[in-house]
């Protein structure tokens, strides 16, 4: 199996107007990758009588937390698979287990087990104790720029490189995504955001952090499947 | 490579322009906790030029002098006066590699990277590309590079970073000193990351302060 062509390059540019939309719930568990990844590795090392370099290793790697993870080229297709698709995010499909499945291939629900198994991928229902479990050990970690918004449309905020945005989402996701790395969960960052917006008197974005983070988990797979993001476990090394 | 003067390093990831006001032309950074102000085009493009050019792993040591000569270039003539004040807030910082302050700061910033990893190859084992997965990737770099940029957001200073790897270092090659001494592995880090800036695959920030669950250190 090839990696999927996930690049958000092809489809540039797309509009997710990812709203804080309440207290949606889906009927199946939204399922993510977690870690970052690192590409596709080969070590190489004199073999034969000629001496000639030989692959004696080809892995793909997702570093998690403080840990790398060697992956097959099915299993990293299946993890990468996992940020979403096209497709989904024009559709407004929620990206879980069973859509991933239907839009690849059926015989990777094994490679899907043992990821999860692995903690590489993870399955949340927004709303439910799961996802605030989830928020509460995980964190998204911004991997592009944000380029603000426009005066023509103040309320839509852009993530890219400089001159070339990548994907729109509205004002509350924008302030999460800016600041998730700061905080060491997504949790912290979902109480965060909306207490900053109490405390500056402007109109929350939801009627509480719960809500805050059911949106935002409705709008991660946009975020993922352009590479503006990724998701790490809460973790901090110890030198001592 | 190694270099005996100053070399110069914006500071923040880049928020955008955000037009509250509406004609106003104002540049957020974030720096830790913290969102900074660029006001006008002069001060976020100096802010951009000291980021470098991009020209692959042997770009020169970008210095005040480049960034200074790269700002008349692009129509900048008071790059000094801009230059001190983004100094003053931290927004560009300036050291000289192998020195105590370059100590110093190491243990006030850290390294964040962007974009993902696109490994090596059988015909170039020894570069590994980091970019947008699924478009080329934005530079090559060497192994130090690539493991720099793959780890070295985990730990919470660059400091952090170069004690893990002189801790490596000091296993596999003990009579190295480039692969055990901080402060030389520091400098090799400082060159690497301005590298890595310049083709926008990491920004610098502030050293975390206190963060969750301890683990154990990982084998580099």
């Amino acid at each position: 199996m090839q990696l999927p062509a996930t690049s958000p390059v092809q489809t540039l540019f797309r509009r997710y107007d990812c709203c804080v939309v309440g207290d949606e719930t889906t009927a199946e568990p939204l399922i993510f990758p977690v870690g970052h990844y690192l590409g596709r590795q080969f070590r190489l090392q004199p073999s034969g009588s000629r001496g000639d370099l030989g692959v004696v290793e080809d892995v793909c790697r997702v570093r998690r937390g403080a840990n790398f993870h060697s992956l097959t080229g099915e299993q990293a297709a299946v993890w990468t698979a996992a940020c979403g698709s096209a497709k989904a995010l024009e559709d407004a499909i929620p990206w879980s287990r069973q859509s991933m499945l239907a839009a690849t291939s059926s015989q990777v629900g094994e490679i899907v087990e043992d990821l999860i198994g692995r903690q590489l991928l993870v399955e949340v229902s927004p709303g439910t104790p799961s996802a605030r479990d989830f928020a509460s050990t995980h964190r998204v970690v911004p991997s592009m720029l944000g380029l603000g918004n426009s005066a023509d449309e103040p309320d839509i905020f852009h993530i890219g490189f400089l001159n070339s945005p990548v994907v729109a989402v509205s004002h509350a996701i924008y302030d999460l995504w800016s600041w998730s790395t700061m905080d060491g969960c997504l949790w912290d960052a979902c109480e965060n955001a909306y207490q900053a917006a109490q405390q500056a008197g402007i109109a929350a974005p939801a009627d509480d952090p719960n809500q805050l983070l059911t949106g935002f988990l409705g709008a991660l797979h946009a975020l993922l499947y352009a590479g503006a993001a990724s998701i790490d476990i809460d973790f901090r090394l110890d030198l001592n | 490579m190694s270099t005996d003067v100053p070399l110069i390093f914006p500071v923040g990831h880049y928020l955008g322009a955000l037009q509250s006001v509406p004609g106003v032309d104002r540049h957020v950074v974030r720096i830790g906790w913290e969102t900074y102000p660029l006001e006008g085009t002069d001060q976020f493009r100096l802010w951009a030029l000291a980021h470098g050019l991009p020209e692959g792993t042997d770009m020169q040591p970008w210095t005040r002098t480049t960034l200074e000569g790269a700002a008349r270039a692009t129509g900048t003539f008071d790059a000094a006066a801009i230059l001190a004040d983004l100094l003053a807030r931290d927004l560009v910082v300036e050291v000289t590699p192998g020195t105590p302050q370059s100590v110093e700061l190491a243990q006030t910033i850290r390294l964040r990277n962007l974009q993902a990893g696109f490994g090596n190859s059988p015909d170039a084992p020894l570069e590994f590309g980091i970019g947008l997965a699924g478009a080329q990737p934005m530079v090559r770099v060497p192994r130090f590079g690539y493991e720099l940029w793959s780890w070295g957001p985990a730990c919470a200073s660059l400091w952090d970073v170069c004690q893990i790897m002189a801790r490596s270092g000091a296993e596999t090659d003990p009579g190295d000193r480039e692969r055990t001494d901080p402060v030389a592995i520091l400098t090799r880090c400082l060159l690497m990351i301005q590298v890595l800036i310049a083709h926008g695959v990491a920004y610098l920030d502030e050293a975390a302060e206190d963060w969750a669950q301890p683990v154990p250190l990982p084998r580099v």
